[in-house]
């Protein structure tokens, strides 16, 4: 026995004791087969009882093996793999076994508080623990690495789709979710209504109190669209003063108009800056997609549009739906 | 499940199928188009529902497109040559299953690859257990083993079961080796850079 396996094993009580009182062959799941050889076997005979089968295999059967593998019953989670020699004609003279603990060695030097000197030189088992080691290390970083890349990615990607002043969804990601709306609506997915909304006086809030009382009235929109806003909904801003609501789930032209109307009156709703008052209101272009077959983003927004401007056209602070437009003409 | 088993599922789906399969499988899933990072873990949850849609969306059966991945991924040049380390013949490659779970925990602590033990049942028979969660992942060793049997140029015969005496989590495949070197295979050699194509 060498002295890394006498050392892991207490080797000097365990000599002279049946090889299959402290190895099993194979590996622990591995099912033991009944032993090939069982009249030449050299293990089968313990105390004058025959076992059967105790070790898997002969230790001569093992000789022809190419490789073998061997579990320690003192120690069943490790593992050892190597080569069997028959020593003298049909093995008569014993078995001679070069082992290795395979990929068990880092559980092997723990467990058995091994060192360097229990390699030889030539083993490379230091460079293989070297390795491993090493490895962890660096595959650390790169994880930690990956996850910040992660991150910084879904943060720019978060800022690339919002409005930076109101905190609403920009342009980019209204249209993308306006996309997947239609898309989901065309194949027969929920229906959904699109309102325009253009601040009325707006630009004289801008051009007399300046453009920190225009950013105080855009902010107070975006906190008022923000909150009449059902789970699911999504308020962004397009530009300037115009801002889009995408309103998922069937609803009423009514249900429409009602929310319409109250968004109009929080509109209105004096709005403070440094003393003075700004007034603004809204004028509101509806389309739904249910009256489209199929929805089209594009041609929902430009209807969108014309209802808007129909609504400045009826005196400002109110709200159209496209739908109503069109009936005198069908 | 590390995010390397998910990245699999999404290169299988684009480069066999194309990218407009993965939109739309990403899309339903829940997940962002970029799909997943290799070295970061994932929920579980998300790798059924990943399968879930692609199975649905392509129209087959679970365990069709799990062994279908299996043959995917181990016809890519590293993962072939990482494999191909098993032995000089398919019956080495079929032993050095038993060594493919330590292994691969060697070189990715995180890669939880289900516990593989081969018996043999006489000449030219045997049963590789595949005992892991989630269910599945026989059906991608079998993908794995008929692929590797066209590697090494080995004609053979390959069944799942897909319930085993070994429990729920049990799979079990049948391998008939009827002709080692029944074709040439595919060459191998252990000093061919690792890595450098990957």
């Amino acid at each position: 026995m060498g002295p890394t396996l006498r050392k892991a094993l207490d080797g000097d009580a365990m000599l002279d004791q049946p090889f299959s009182d402290h190895f099993r062959v194979g590996r622990l799941q591995d099912r033991i087969e009944p032993c090939g050889a069982a009249e030449s076997c050299d293990c089968t005979v313990v105390g004058g009882a025959k076992r059967l089968g105790d070790c898997g295999a002969s230790l001569l059967t093992i000789a022809n093996e190419r490789m073998v593998h061997l579990t320690l019953l003192s120690q069943p989670a490790i593992g050892l793999r190597g080569e069997a020699f028959a020593l003298g004609p049909q093995g008569r003279d014993g078995t001679l076994m070069n082992l290795s603990f395979g990929f068990y060695l880092r559980e092997a030097v723990a467990t058995f508080s091994l060192t360097e000197r229990d390699f030889a030189p030539a083993d490379l088992a230091m460079e293989l623990l070297y390795l491993q080691e090493a490895k962890s290390l660096v595959m650390q970083e790169l994880r930690a690495l990956t996850q910040r890349l992660d991150g910084a990615r879904k943060q720019a990607e978060t800022q690339a789709l919002t409005d930076p002043l109101t905190a609403l969804a920009n342009r980019r990601a209204m249209e993308a979710a306006l996309e997947q709306a239609s898309a989901g609506a065309a194949q027969g997915g929920a229906p959904f209504t699109l309102i325009q909304i253009d601040l009325d006086y707006f630009k004289s809030v801008n051009d007399t109190l300046g453009h920190a009382a225009g950013d105080y009235v855009l902010l107070d929109v975006a906190r008022i669209l923000h909150e009449e806003m059902r789970a699911g909904d999504l308020a962004g801003r397009m530009g300037g003063d115009e801002f889009l609501l995408l309103l998922r789930g069937a609803m009423t032209p009514e249900q429409v108009m009602h929310l319409g109307d109250r968004i109009i009156a929080r509109l209105q709703e004096p709005k403070w800056h440094e003393g003075r008052e700004c007034l603004v209101s809204g004028s509101l272009g509806v389309v739904m997609s249910l009256d489209y077959q199929p929805p089209e983003t594009e041609r929902m927004l430009v209807d969108a549009d014309t209802a808007t401007y129909a609504a400045k056209n009826a005196g400002r602070g109110c709200c159209v739906l496209y739908r109503d437009l069109e009936m005198p003409k069908t | 499940m590390l995010g390397l088993v998910n990245r699999s599922i999404q290169n299988f789906l684009t480069d066999t199928f194309g990218e407009r399969i993965w939109y739309a499988v990403a899309c339903k899933a829940g997940v962002s188009p970029e799909g997943f990072e290799p070295m970061l873990s994932y929920e579980d949850a998300l790798t059924d529902r990943l399968l879930d849609v692609a199975c649905e969306t392509l129209d087959r059966r679970l365990f069709d497109f799990l062994e279908d991945l299996g043959t995917y991924l181990s016809t890519r040049e590293p993962v072939r040559r990482l494999l191909r380390y098993g032995g000089r013949d398919y019956v080495d490659f079929l032993r050095s299953l038993n060594e493919l779970q330590g292994r691969t925990q060697l070189a990715l602590e995180d890669l939880k690859l289900p516990e593989l033990t081969l018996r043999g049942l006489g000449v030219g028979r045997y049963t590789l257990s595949v005992i892991g969660a989630p269910p599945g992942w026989g059906a991608v060793f079998a993908g794995v083993l008929r692929a590797m049997a066209d590697d090494y140029g080995a004609l053979v015969l390959i069944e799942l079961n897909e319930h085993t005496e070994d429990g729920p989590a049990g799979e079990a495949i049948a391998v008939q080796l009827l002709d080692s070197f029944h074709a040439s295979g595919r060459s191998f050699d252990l000093s061919d850079a690792a890595g450098a194509e990957m």
